[in-house]
């Protein structure tokens, strides 16, 4: 998987959290207008097509009446989007709160903390079957999943079924009956099932620790550490010196790393943003961590050799790093001191320089890397180097770690209690699922790619999905036009008319699919699992507002979605 | 004129499948009114769609056409529902709930203070006989015991209009006569009780007016005592007559056109047997019955068919009790 390393402003937060409230709400009004203005005018239009048609009596103030249907669409759902917001302001937090501790009784007495048993048993073969090893990793990596894997199914069956139950056991009736609001039905069960899987979860993570900390071999306690990183943004220069906005492929299918070739122009510039030259401690520390590719044996005792020029983007000045050899299979880390002599190519003599003055203009700073060795390449990615600045206590960032995994369940959770105020549990919980899978699956992954990284007035290559089923039933390659080699009537103007057709329908289609990537969400969000095991601190920018951005985004449309779903239902209905 | 308390006008309801297609049509333009103060009671067969008014005087199900007003407000309208109290027909509890945590949470859910709480809580557990099962989780509790807690819960609020779907179902006699006595002195409280039942002499015992349903129609709507009284009979309580007594009755109500249709001795109804022999018991708790005594009661049976026409003084009192 690919870390996102960028920082993710709270603007951006904002503006996502905005796109994914405004596309289901959006979504939602419209397809409830649709659906009550459907039910007020077809069945008039079809008294009128029957009276006209079998001389049955004409609809009585029929042109009244279909005004009336037209505007019941518009007029009833905003009716009732204000009157649901009402519901929600009146909310008392008495029976919030009462519905809420009702839920953790319920959950408690219902042993769903049996989910702690599983967590030990496993625990305790882990322990016995891991012992011995030194990798932190995987120590990391299993409590991650040990808590997170049977916690998911615990809310997913808790979520789920919860209110159907209540609805089927006829329990729900009696509140209802009481001046209870049905905002607070499915607060109140949120809160409740929230609590109860934060007590859950909190108590395994507790637990967790102690074990990774235990099990950790004396000597491989320095490997829990969480780094705490500063990224730039990549470009290239390619061999001649000219900006390329990829490295050169050296044939690897995963292109996530470019390569620079050595002895050439040919360069990787990291450009740093936004320093706090507070947070470097008196030295600059570069680690970096690069794929070398060979094209001739070179020397083999030795591995390739490499430097860094440090750039002031204000005043260009440059300041170069000595060389070093790189680690071909680890990490490099370079630390520069603040108080730095250097070599000056310009002035051909030795200059001392307060690299945070020289090399750091307003925050900003390029780091430009070259491969020394002629006919060598060197690959890297964007988070392939980076700034350290003092680590984080492990401790924290493994609490923050569980942060993430918790709005992961939390967000589940509010799939789970949405779907279950429309459906019963088993039909609740397949949609909750695919809704939290469907990102993540390869193929939709591939399709989503495609769509999020179409350009405006760029064409998808092979077209929607009705273009692509006919080129795949005519053989036809994509990167042909269709109306170049097709001729389905054998009129070129009937045959344009058609691809035209096939291309608008196919663009509905694509957006279509477009808005379905803002409203999905993308759980790649919350794995914070494979950055704390890497040793790399959670931070608040790259990991965590985005998954909070997340979890909020769902709230107000999972709530509008609930409440109207058990408002509007007849919980006596035979 | 009386304030309605409930107000139905042309309540209609049809029950749909899935697709939106009928399915069945539970009621048909009902209309009627509740008075502040009354009992009134809803009759039917079942399915006659009594449990489906009621449900949807308590918004748990939507009328297909028709108009509801409860306590001056729609059925859909949540606020009303602070002044109600309903004791569905099975109790529908949280059975992982034991009785003191059922009632707070439910207590919880009006505008009542804590302190406030506590005391009802006591009062209504008291009241229903429960003290000995206040801890102990409803899923423990025998029918009877869920019943009593669900009328409970019902009356958490102090409420002023008490909806009771089948109250007497799962309650042995003694549990009966209690539910009837509550029913009334909810009545001399003020309150208002809507009850529908199947079990006509609950509903006799304890309605002053009285609506049957059939087939989701009103078909009958008035007074109990109005509507049982039949204005063709005139009936006479005496002490025990002789025979010669009897025959010159028969000669003056024969002067008057009228004929004796039946002279008998009234009998107590199986429900007043059954209590007093619970009282007994518990006032003598060693006495058993016994064999003997089984032959004795025969044979004071049989010595009283014999002496039939003769009065006797050891006549049992309840003998005397009219007929109800």
């Amino acid at each position: 998987m690919i870390p996102n390393i960028q920082p993710y402003d709270l603007m951006t937060g904002i503006k996502h959290w905005a796109t994914v409230v405004g596309t289901l709400t959006g979504v939602f009004f419209v397809l409830a207008v649709i659906l009550v203005t459907i039910s007020r005018v077809v069945p008039l239009l079809w008294n009128a097509l029957l009276a006209l048609f079998t001389g049955r009596p004409f609809p009585e103030k029929f042109g009244e009446r279909l005004v009336e249907g037209l505007l019941a669409g518009p007029v009833n759902v905003t009716k009732g989007v204000w009157n649901g917001l009402l519901d929600f302001a009146l909310m008392s937090p008495r029976r919030v709160w009462a519905l809420t501790v009702l839920t953790i009784r319920e959950s408690l007495r219902r042993k769903a903390f049996s989910v702690l048993v599983i967590f030990a048993v496993l625990m305790m073969f882990a322990g016995w079957f891991f012992a011995g090893g030194d990798d932190v990793k995987v120590y990391i990596s299993f409590v991650f999943r040990v808590i997170s894997w049977p916690m998911l199914i615990l809310v997913l069956l808790l979520s789920c079924w919860g209110l159907p139950r209540d609805i089927k056991d006829r329990s729900l009736h009696t509140v209802v009956t009481k001046p209870t609001r049905k905002s607070e039905i499915v607060v109140g069960r949120l809160l409740g099932y929230s609590a109860v899987t934060t007590a859950a979860v909190a108590l395994m993570a507790v637990v967790g620790y102690i074990w990774i900390v235990r099990q950790t071999p004396e000597d491989a306690r320095s490997q829990l550490i969480a780094r705490v990183p500063i990224y730039g943004t990549l470009t290239y220069l390619d061999r001649e010196g000219n900006f390329a906005e990829k490295g050169v492929n050296v044939g690897d299918e995963w292109d996530y790393r470019g390569f620079i070739e050595g002895g050439t122009r040919s360069r990787a510039i990291w450009e740093f943003k936004n320093i706090d030259t507070r947070r470097l401690n008196d030295q600059l520390v570069i680690e970096s961590n690069f794929e070398a590719k060979r094209m001739h044996k070179g020397d083999i005792g030795k591995t390739l050799l490499m430097q860094y020029t440090l750039i002031n983007p204000k005043s260009g000045d440059r300041i170069d790093v000595p060389q070093t050899h790189i680690s071909e299979f680890g990490e490099n880390i370079t630390t520069v001191p603040r108080q730095f002599t250097f070599y000056d190519r310009d002035t051909k003599q030795n200059r001392t320089v307060d690299l945070f003055d020289a090399a750091i203009a307003d925050g900003n700073m390029k780091i430009e890397v070259r491969c020394l060795n002629v006919g060598q390449f060197l690959g890297m990615a964007e988070a392939d180097l980076f700034l350290r600045t003092p680590n984080a206590p492990f401790w924290f960032a493994y609490v923050k770690g569980f942060a993430g995994t918790l709005l992961m369940l939390l967000l589940v959770i509010l799939f789970g209690v949405t779907a279950s105020c429309f459906t019963k549990g088993p039909v609740a919980t397949i949609a909750t699922c695919v809704f939290v899978l469907v990102r993540q699956l390869r193929p939709f992954q591939e399709i989503f790619e495609r769509i999020l990284n179409q350009k405006p007035g760029e064409e998808i290559l092979g077209g929607g999905p009705i273009e692509a089923t006919i080129r795949v039933y005519t053989h036809l390659n994509p990167q042909v036009p269709m109306h170049d080699h097709l001729s389905p009537t054998g009129s070129e103007s009937v045959d344009f008319l058609i691809f035209k057709v096939v291309k608008q329908i196919d663009g509905v289609i694509i957006e279509g699919l477009r808005l379905a990537v803002n409203v999905l969400p993308d759980f790649t969000q919350f794995y914070t699992e494979t950055r704390l095991a890497n040793g790399f601190d959670v931070s608040w920018d790259t990991t965590l507002l985005p998954a909070v951005t997340l979890t909020l985004a769902y709230i107000i449309p999972c709530l509008l979605i609930a409440y109207y779903s058990l408002k509007n239902r007849e919980l006596e209905a035979k | 004129m009386a304030e309605s308390v409930i107000q139905i006008r042309n309540l209609s309801k049809i029950y749909r499948d899935f697709w939106g297609r009928k399915k069945v049509r539970a009621l048909n333009s009902l209309s009627l009114d509740v008075e502040k103060g009354e009992v009134f009671g809803l009759l039917g067969p079942n399915g006659s769609g009594k449990t489906t008014t009621l449900k949807l005087l308590l918004g748990l199900l939507f009328p297909t056409e028709g108009k509801i007003t409860v306590l001056g407000k729609p059925a859909s309208n949540v606020e009303k529902n602070e002044r109600i109290g309903y004791l569905p027909e099975e109790s529908y509890l949280y059975k992982f709930l034991n009785a003191e945590e059922t009632l707070n949470f439910y207590g919880q859910l009006f505008k009542m203070s804590r302190v406030e709480r506590k005391k009802r809580i006591d009062e209504l557990i008291e009241l229903v006989g429960i003290q000995h099962a206040r801890k102990r989780q409803l899923k423990e509790y025998s029918k009877g015991m869920t019943r009593r807690i669900g009328l409970a819960q019902a009356l958490i609020n102090n409420p002023d209009l008490v909806m009771l779907d089948e109250p007497t179902s799962g309650l042995d006699p003694i549990g009966t006569r209690e539910m009837k006595d509550l029913i009334i002195q909810l009545k001399e409280q003020g309150k208002t009780v809507v009850m529908c039942s199947h079990l006509l002499a609950d509903v006799q015992d304890v309605c002053d007016r009285i609506a049957i349903l059939y087939g989701g129609e009103l078909k009958v709507m008035g007074e109990v005592d109005q509507l049982l009284t039949e204005q063709d009979e005139t009936q006479l309580h005496t002490s025990r007559l002789s025979e010669a007594a009897i025959s010159e009755i028969r000669e003056v109500l024969a002067r008057h056109n009228a004929e004796l249709s039946g002279v008998e001795q009234p009998r107590a109804n199986l429900e007043d047997l059954f209590l007093r022999t619970v009282h007994e018991s518990k006032s003598r708790p060693g006495r058993r019955f016994t064999s003997d005594e089984a032959a004795q009661s025969s044979a004071t049976t049989a010595v009283e068919t014999k002496t039939d026409d003769k009065p006797s003084d050891d006549t049992p009192d309840d003998k005397n009790s009219p007929a109800s």
